[in-house]
Formats: C-alpha cells, sequence, structure tokens
C-alpha cells in the first residue's frame, strides 16, 4: 500500500513538534510512512465501521417498519375474522389467547390465564379424545394442518360449537416448538341446514329431546313429529340437475312454512340459536329431501292427519323455477308421542316408517305409524335387498307376449315383458318390483340391461328363423329412463353392437311418462325418430289424453287401454272417435288385453290394426316364443284372413 | 539435511516463524519423535464435488490402529473444506481430532500449492497421521468476530456458492456493505465473514469468501451454505482479534494440562491479517503470553482452519479464527 499524501493529523504533528527535522530523511522518512500507513488504516477502519452500522440500522429500521405494518394487517384481519386466536409455545407450554377466543366463550379478558388446560378442559367430553387425537397426530408430524369441530364449554355452562384450525412451527430436528391458529364459532352453522336456512337434524335432535323430556316430566298435550318426503325427487334432480333440484328444496321450504302458518307456526333460523319457546312448531330439514315437521300441542292423531293433508294440499301447486314448472307430491309418516318414546331417533325412525308405507301406498299419501308397519316396511327392504342382489346376478330377463296384425291374421310383433326369476320364489310378477325400482332409481340400469338382452334375443331368432325378418319388438320405458337425454344413444348402441336395424325396435311410453316433460319428451322423440325407431304411445286414454298435445308428439301409434275393450255402447263410441283420430293423425291402433275372439271381430271391424292378449297367447319365454315366430302360423279363425 | 524425512507443507498467506510475520518466504519446522510414528496420506481433489470423497480417501490411507491425531494441509480454493472434514471425520474411530489448514494464496485468491515429498501442486490434500500412546496433542480455535445488524435467511445457495440472502441477491448486499472497498473483492470481504447457523440454538460457524462471480451474482465461501440457515454480517476491530488469539491459546492450554508444550503450530486466517495490518504480530505475541516464551511457534496465515469447536466435539471448518495445534511427547 503506497501512501502518496500525509495524513493531515500526522502533518499537525510533524508541524508542531519536528518543525526543526528534515523528515524526508531517514531514519524519519520510513517510521512516519508507517505511522502515516496506520493513521489512514485506522481511518479506513472507522469509516468502514460506520457506514456498517448506519446500513444495517437503516436495514433494521425497514425491517422493523415492515414487521409494524404486518402486525398491524395481521391485527386487523383477525378483528375482521371474528375468529379467536391462540398461540401455544411449546418449549415454557404457555398459550396465548385472544380476547376474541375468550369472548366466544363468554369470558372476559382477564377471565382466562395463559394455561393449555383452559382450553382443554373446556372441550366437550365427548370430543375430548379426537381433539386430543387430533393434536397429538399434528405434533408428531402426522397431519399438515391440525383442524377439528368439537364442543366448547361456555362460561353459561351451554356448548357451543367451535372450529379450531392449527400449525405447528418446527426447529430443525423436525421437533415442533410452537403451535397457532384460530377457533371460529360455528355453532349457528352446525344447527341450521345450509340450502333452506332451516333447522338441522341435530337441532330438531335437540328440540325433540327436550319436549320428550317435557312431556315425560309434566305430561300434557301430545305432540307429533311428520316425517316428509318428496315424491320421486332423485327424478327431478337427474333430469333437471342439481341446481334446479336444490331451488326446488327451497321453495318446498318456503312453502311449507307458510301453509304451517298462521295456526302452526314456525320456529325460524333467527330464532334457532337463541332460547326458542317450547310451544313453537319446528320445520326442519334433516337431509336430502326430507323435511320434519314437528307439532307441538296436537290433539291427536286426526288433529295430526289434517295438517298433513294441509301440506300436501298446498305442495300439490306447482313449482315454478329456472322458468319451467315442477310439479311434486310428498309423502308423509306420522308419529305421536302418545306412544310413550324416550329416544328421539325412535320416535323420528317410526314417522319414517309411517312415512315409507305411505309412499308404498302410491304418492302424495300420509299414515300414521302403528307397529304392524314395521313388519311390513322391514319386508320391503328385503325386497329391495334381494332386488339389488338379483340386479348382480342376471335374475331379470323378457319375457315376450305376440302381436297380431288383424288385417292379415299373423304375428306382426312381440312386447317384450320384464321378468324376474327369484331363486326361492320363482317367477315374480312386474307389479311387484317395478314400483320398488322405479323409487329407487334401478329402474335405469334393469331398463338397460333388458334393452340389450332382448335385442340379443331378436338377432338369434333373425339368424334362425326365415320368417322373423319383419318382426319387430315393442319395449317398455319408463319415464326416468325417457328423461335421460341419452337414451337414443344408448338404443342405438344396443341394436348395433346386436346389429339390428333400428325399424326392428318400437319404444313403448306411457302417457303420464310423456306428460311429464313435454318439452323434453318431444326432444328425445324426435331424435329416435330421425334414428329410425318407431315410438307408440301406451295406455292411451287413461285420463291424461289430451288432444291439444297429441298431434305434437312425433309417434307412430296409440295402445289403448284395455278398459275401451269392454263392450259397452259408450266406449264403443269413444273408441270409434280415437280409431278416427288416429287414423286422421296417421297413427295405428293396437289394442290390449283381448280375450275373445268377439272382441277381434268388433276392434277389426272399427279399423283397430293390432291386438294382443290372452286370446292369442300369454307373455311366452324366448324358447315358447321362438316356437310361434312362422310367417305362415295365421292366429285368427280363417275367415278373418 | 532430512533424507528420510516426510515432507508436507502449503502455499500461504503470510508465514509465522516465532512472533514473527513473513512474506514470500519458506518457514520448515523439523519434528522429531521418540516414540511416536508418522504416516503421511494425500489425495487429489478433481473438483469442489469431490472434496467430500478427497476426505474419505485421506482417512483410508490411515491405518486407525494406534491413530492419536491428524494434521491436515489442504488445496485453499478448488475445495468445499466443510465436505472435506465431513468426509474424513466420517471415517475415523472416535477420539481421533484433526487440525489443520487450508492453503493461502497471499490476498490474490488465484492459486494455492500443496506440498508433498517433493512436489507442490494445486488441488491435492495431504493428511499427517500421528500413531503412539506418548503423543499428546491440544487444539483451540478461536475467533473473536461479532455479528451485527439483521439476521437474514438463506434463500438460494448450491454447496458452498451463495446466491440469496431473504431474496436478495447476496452479492448486492456486501458491495453496499462494502462501499469504495467493493473493487477489492473477494479479499475485501474478508472484512465482512459470515455467521452461519442451521437453527437459533445451534452454535454458529464463521464462513469467508474464497470468490465472487458477477455474471452470476454469486459468492463462493470456504464452507457450506445450506439453504434455510439463519446468517449475520460479523465485522471485528483489533482489540477483539488479539482477544480471539488470546482465548485460543488459553484453551489449548487448559486442554493440555498446563505444561507447556513442544511445539505450537498456528493457523489464522489471511482475513484476520487484513484487518490487523500492522499489528499482526500481537496476536501471535499474544499466543506466546499464554503458552511462554520456550515454546517453538511455527505456521501460517490461511484460507480456512481444520479444528474441532471443543475437545469434545467433532473437527469442523472454521474460517477466520486462529486455531493452535500444540505438540508433545510425554
Amino acid at each position: 500500500l503506497t501512501v502518496v499524501t500525509r495524513h493531515s493529523l500526522l502533518e499537525r504533528q510533524i508541524k508542531r513538534c519536528l518543525g526543526h527535522v528534515d523528515t524526508n530523511a531517514e531514519p524519519w522518512a520510513s517510521f512516519l510512512a508507517v505511522v502515516n500507513e496506520a493513521y489512514y488504516a485506522f481511518d479506513r477502519d472507522r469509516a468502514m465501521t460506520e457506514r456498517s452500522m448506519d446500513l444495517s440500522s437503516a436495514e433494521l429500521i425497514e425491517a422493523n417498519h415492515r414487521l409494524r405494518e404486518s402486525e398491524e394487517r395481521y391485527a386487523l384481519a383477525a378483528e375482521a375474522s371474528n375468529d379467536g386466536l391462540w398461540d401455544w409455545k411449546l418449549t415454557t407450554n404457555e398459550v396465548y389467547f385472544s380476547a376474541r377466543w375468550k369472548a366466544i366463550l363468554g369470558h372476559g379478558d382477564d377471565e382466562i390465564s395463559n394455561s393449555p388446560t383452559e382450553w382443554l378442559e373446556r372441550v366437550h367430553p365427548q370430543d375430548r379424545k379426537s381433539v386430543e387425537h387430533d393434536i397429538e397426530r399434528h405434533l408428531a408430524g402426522r397431519s399438515l394442518h391440525f383442524e377439528n369441530e368439537h364442543r366448547m364449554r361456555h362460561k353459561s355452562g351451554s356448548f357451543r360449537w367451535v372450529l379450531t384450525r392449527g400449525l405447528s412451527v418446527r426447529n430443525a430436528q423436525g421437533v415442533a416448538v410452537r403451535f397457532a391458529g384460530s377457533q371460529s364459532d360455528i355453532t349457528a352453522g352446525k344447527v341450521v341446514d345450509a340450502l333452506t336456512g332451516l333447522p338441522n337434524r341435530m337441532l330438531l335432535l335437540d328440540r325433540l329431546a327436550r319436549l320428550l323430556e317435557r312431556q315425560r316430566r309434566q305430561g300434557g298435550p301430545p305432540f307429533a313429529v311428520l316425517f316428509l318426503d318428496l315424491d320421486a325427487f332423485k327424478m327431478v334432480n337427474d333430469s333437471f340437475g342439481h341446481i334446479v333440484g336444490d331451488e326446488l328444496l327451497r321453495l318446498v321450504a318456503r312453502r311449507l312454512e307458510s301453509s304451517l302458518r298462521p295456526n302452526d307456526r314456525v320456529t325460524r333460523v333467527v330464532e334457532v340459536t337463541g332460547a326458542a319457546g317450547m310451544d313453537d312448531h319446528t320445520l326442519a330439514r334433516i337431509g336430502g329431501d326430507e323435511f320434519i315437521i314437528l307439532l307441538d300441542s296436537v290433539r291427536d292423531v286426526v288433529d295430526a292427519t289434517r295438517v298433513a293433508h294441509r301440506i300436501q294440499a298446498a305442495l300439490s301447486r306447482p313449482f315454478v323455477t329456472s322458468g319451467r314448472e315442477v310439479f311434486t307430491s310428498a309423502s308423509i309418516g306420522i308419529a305421536m308421542s302418545s306412544s310413550g318414546y324416550t329416544e328421539p331417533e325412535e320416535m323420528l325412525r317410526d314417522a319414517d316408517t309411517a312415512m315409507y308405507r305411505a309412499k308404498m301406498g302410491g304418492k302424495g299419501r300420509s299414515e300414521a305409524f302403528d307397529a304392524g308397519m314395521r313388519v311390513q316396511v322391514l319386508e320391503r327392504l328385503q325386497l329391495d335387498t334381494s332386488i339389488r342382489i338379483g340386479v348382480q346376478r342376471h335374475e331379470f330377463f323378457p319375457y315376450f307376449q305376440p302381436i297380431v296384425d288383424l288385417r292379415t291374421g299373423r304375428l306382426a310383433a312381440f312386447e317384450a315383458l320384464l321378468r324376474w326369476r327369484h331363486p326361492d320364489r320363482g317367477i315374480v310378477l312386474p307389479t311387484e318390483f317395478i314400483p320398488i325400482i322405479e323409487e329407487n332409481g334401478l329402474v335405469v340400469p334393469i331398463g338397460s340391461a333388458f334393452v340389450r338382452d332382448v335385442c340379443r334375443q331378436m338377432r338369434r331368432w333373425l339368424d334362425d328363423h326365415a320368417g322373423a325378418g319383419r318382426l319387430q319388438i315393442n319395449v317398455n320405458f319408463a319415464s326416468q329412463q325417457f328423461l335421460d337425454p341419452g337414451l337414443p344413444q344408448q338404443l342405438l348402441e344396443a341394436l348395433g353392437r346386436a346389429r339390428i336395424a333400428p325399424d326392428h325396435l318400437v319404444v313403448e311410453i306411457t302417457e303420464h311418462s310423456a306428460i311429464r316433460d313435454l318439452a323434453l319428451t318431444i326432444d328425445v322423440l324426435e331424435e329416435l325418430q330421425g334414428a329410425g325407431i318407431r315410438v307408440v304411445l301406451d295406455d292411451f286414454g287413461t285420463g291424461y289424453s289430451s288432444l291439444a298435445w297429441l298431434h305434437r308428439l312425433p309417434i307412430s301409434g296409440l295402445k289403448l287401454d284395455p278398459s275401451f275393450i269392454q263392450d259397452d255402447p259408450r266406449r264403443r263410441e269413444i273408441l270409434q272417435a280415437i280409431i278416427a283420430l288416429a287414423r286422421a293423425l296417421d297413427l295405428t291402433v293396437t289394442a290390449e288385453g283381448i280375450e275373445s275372439t268377439d272382441q277381434c271381430d268388433r276392434l277389426r271391424d272399427l279399423g283397430c290394426d293390432f291386438a294382443q292378449g290372452f286370446v292369442f297367447a300369454h307373455p311366452l319365454d324366448a324358447e315358447q316364443a321362438a316356437l310361434v315366430i312362422s310367417p305362415d302360423r295365421v292366429w285368427l279363425p280363417a275367415a278373418y284372413t | 539435511m532430512y533424507p528420510d524425512a516426510h515432507l508436507v507443507g502449503c502455499s500461504t498467506s503470510g508465514e509465522i516463524c516465532g512472533v514473527q510475520i513473513l512474506d514470500d518466504s519458506i518457514v520448515a519446522t523439523a519434528l522429531e519423535f521418540e516414540d511416536t510414528t508418522v504416516r503421511v496420506a494425500r489425495s487429489c481433489i478433481a473438483n469442489e464435488d469431490d472434496s467430500l470423497r478427497a476426505g474419505q480417501r485421506l482417512a483410508e490411507q490411515l491405518p486407525p490402529e494406534a491413530l492419536s491425531h491428524i494434521f491436515v494441509l489442504s488445496d485453499g480454493l478448488k475445495v468445499n473444506g466443510s465436505k472435506l472434514v465431513e468426509g474424513l471425520t466420517g471415517k475415523l474411530p472416535d477420539g481421533v481430532t484433526i487440525t489443520g489448514g487450508l492453503a493461502g494464496d497471499g490476498t490474490r485468491f488465484e492459486d494455492t500449492l500443496v506440498v508433498d515429498g517433493c512436489n507442490a501442486t494445486s488441488r491435492i490434500a495431504a493428511a499427517v497421521g500421528f500413531y503412539g500412546r506418548r503423543i499428546q496433542v491440544g487444539c483451540a480455535s478461536l475467533g473473536g468476530w461479532d455479528p451485527f445488524g439483521p439476521e437474514r435467511f438463506i434463500t438460494a445457495a448450491s454447496g458452498n456458492v451463495l446466491y440469496e440472502l431473504d431474496g436478495q441477491s447476496a452479492l448486492a448486499l456486501y458491495k453496499r456493505y462494502l462501499g469504495e472497498h467493493a473493487n477489492e473483492l473477494p479479499a475485501s470481504g474478508l472484512l465482512f465473514p459470515l455467521s452461519v447457523r442451521d437453527d437459533e440454538h445451534d452454535e454458529p460457524s464463521v464462513r469467508t469468501i474464497l470468490a465472487i462471480d458477477d455474471a452470476r451474482q454469486s459468492m463462493t465461501f470456504a464452507g457450506d451454505m445450506p439453504v434455510g440457515a439463519r446468517a449475520r454480517l460479523m465485522k471485528a476491530n483489533f482489540d477483539r482479534l488479539i482477544d480471539g488469539a488470546t482465548g485460543a491459546a488459553r484453551s489449548n492450554f487448559a486442554s493440555i494440562g498446563s505444561t507447556p508444550p513442544d511445539l505450537a503450530l498456528l493457523i489464522s486466517c489471511v482475513g484476520r491479517r487484513m484487518v490487523l495490518k500492522q499489528r499482526t504480530e500481537e496476536e501471535v505475541e499474544a499466543v506466546r503470553d499464554v503458552l511462554g516464551p520456550h515454546v517453538p511457534l511455527a505456521g501460517f496465515y490461511s484460507y480456512g482452519e481444520i479444528c474441532p469447536f471443543r475437545a469434545s466435539t467433532r473437527c469442523q471448518l472454521h474460517n477466520q479464527t486462529m486455531t493452535i495445534t500444540t505438540l508433545s511427547e510425554r
């Protein structure tokens, strides 16, 4: 390091003390050079130290500022979120609980210490194990986050539901040293059904338990539980989507509320979390399409049934959602407290059983519980189970009933009919199981398999019988199947796989199914028609017949309800008119349930095209059916041909 | 003069001979033992990533039976000193101590050499194993630097190359602190060693800069820079450094039972010399004051020192310390 100029201090010192000496001569020159260098070194070091101190203090000031801002932001967020905060230093086993944390439990800031027991000992005894387990799991590193819903004892002695979340900080060895998080009061959310705003199952059971307890201690008038289940709600969801389904549930909730007013007052959510009066009635949604009405102070079961009927009347008016009208009905089961229940679940279960019984009897009905019902319902549940097993074991298969062309007297088609071969009971008729599979939704998979089976059978006949070339097969479809927009595609696939032309298949749909959603029905029918599959309207004339929409349906024929076949002059005239109408609309007419040749005569004279019934044949299994496929076989006396 | 001697040495950033400090000289120390035997091991260091294996190779050449101490000298630039030491200690039986240092190259940081027999080359390390029951070795190491300013997290690093502290360029930070001395990097970086620790409860290690790379905005240190570790800048003044040397000598003396040893090998960091400048000799004198006037002193200024933190702990790489190894035969 060469220093050219002398340090100013050294220069001054030389002037003061060595004025008479030649400092450029040795030994002064070397000596002063070293001293000079040391002076500069000191200066540099001091300047560097000062600079470092300034810079680091500026850095620390800025860090401090950022920290304060972040602390403020955090404090604001904490205040705004309404959550309580806790911060557990595991090294000292001290917990900071925020004022809000304490307030959720009804305590003032100075009423709770910083011990972890303040938290754990307030946890409801039934929840303590799960809380401790989850904490342990998280601290041991077996869960990324700690999250637990549990009840905490409030200062008042009651319990609040809280959601506690937390996260731990670990040291380099992976040991948790700090554990902090939030506590939210979720009591309201726990007892209220989010979709409808009605009390949920938990609150209902609580309310019911209190009513039962009051009854046990004080006696007084009985009360009733009405278990309400919407009919065919699954179909609304499946065909219109969950948004419409949810909207319908909300509308039903509102309709129920107003139908229970003013005589049967309803407790709304606003009052729910407070101390609701015990005399109020409670309307709750306990899941899916199930509503419960707790009717306090009803005189007897007649009284309760009257309320049930009023509710059903209210629900029978259409609901408008997403611009479309949706019809629904409800099955209602009634259980009376006078039966001497001790557990709320028992009373709910019996009301459920009664509802199930009501549903078995048809839609839109109500039933009061009696002990015999349990057996029936049990049987029905067993049937449901064996149907499910039956589906897995392929116990469902088609029978075939001939349809005869009245003009030629020869076989025109088969109507494929669903049968169930039960391993113990033998062949089970559809009347016994169709209502069940329509209710539990199995009608769709069973129906698809059925179509495939029928197509395979048709293929065999086409291969084996020259006379099968123009044979048709009619297959019935339930409305649930029909509301599936994928149906045409599914049918074409089944046909394609069996290598069968679409005009061999005739789809039968009942009048009742067709009008369930007319617009959608027309869409599907047009698609079928476009694909070359014909459609006939089944059970025509059973009450929904409307000339207004008949011409809009892309169908090729009508099947008359058997009631028209009875021989009385009035019906004869109606039949004549229907056939004339069909002619005008270019539709074929098929008569069902024909039992005598006389009936055949009459129908042919009236211009009816096809007929089926016991006069020709009962439904046949595939083997028997194969025997009757022959173009030469004439089904009617020679006089007709 | 010594035809059977094992020759081991290295280039330096200053030689210590007695209490004198020299440049551009050779200091030779001849050791003769009555009972103690000596073996020398050597290994190439292909590149920095080979450092761990190089340490292992050295250890493998030294039979563990009756091994008491290892004195190691290594290339000072083309090595990750932490890894070298890790490789060495990992293969040794408990109770064997290691001391030594990384060769220096003045304040140029360009090329360092290790002497092994008649060769002096870079990219090698040589280790001397001392065998026998009578050899008594004392070792101690102390810095005297003080951390200052905020604690920062190492947010980007790879091996001993540091990129970012708290998400900001580490090189930019150093330049800001060095001000007008920034253009003297990497040497001037020795004025601000880095105190590094994995966790708040760990004992920090001191790390100095070996090289910088402006293009990559990176700084290469003499030891590991683990991502997630905490780092603080350090500074020193004369008095604290000289106190450090005194402390190292006292601690060494305590470890050998306060009987003056036969020889003291001093390895001190070049960073200390840059701060102490004209007063550098004072730290050597401070050591002599503790050990006594009759103990021969020899050593050098290095790019890194190797020594256990305490007699009981495993050996580690240090920077910016005065490291003292004393040898005696009892």
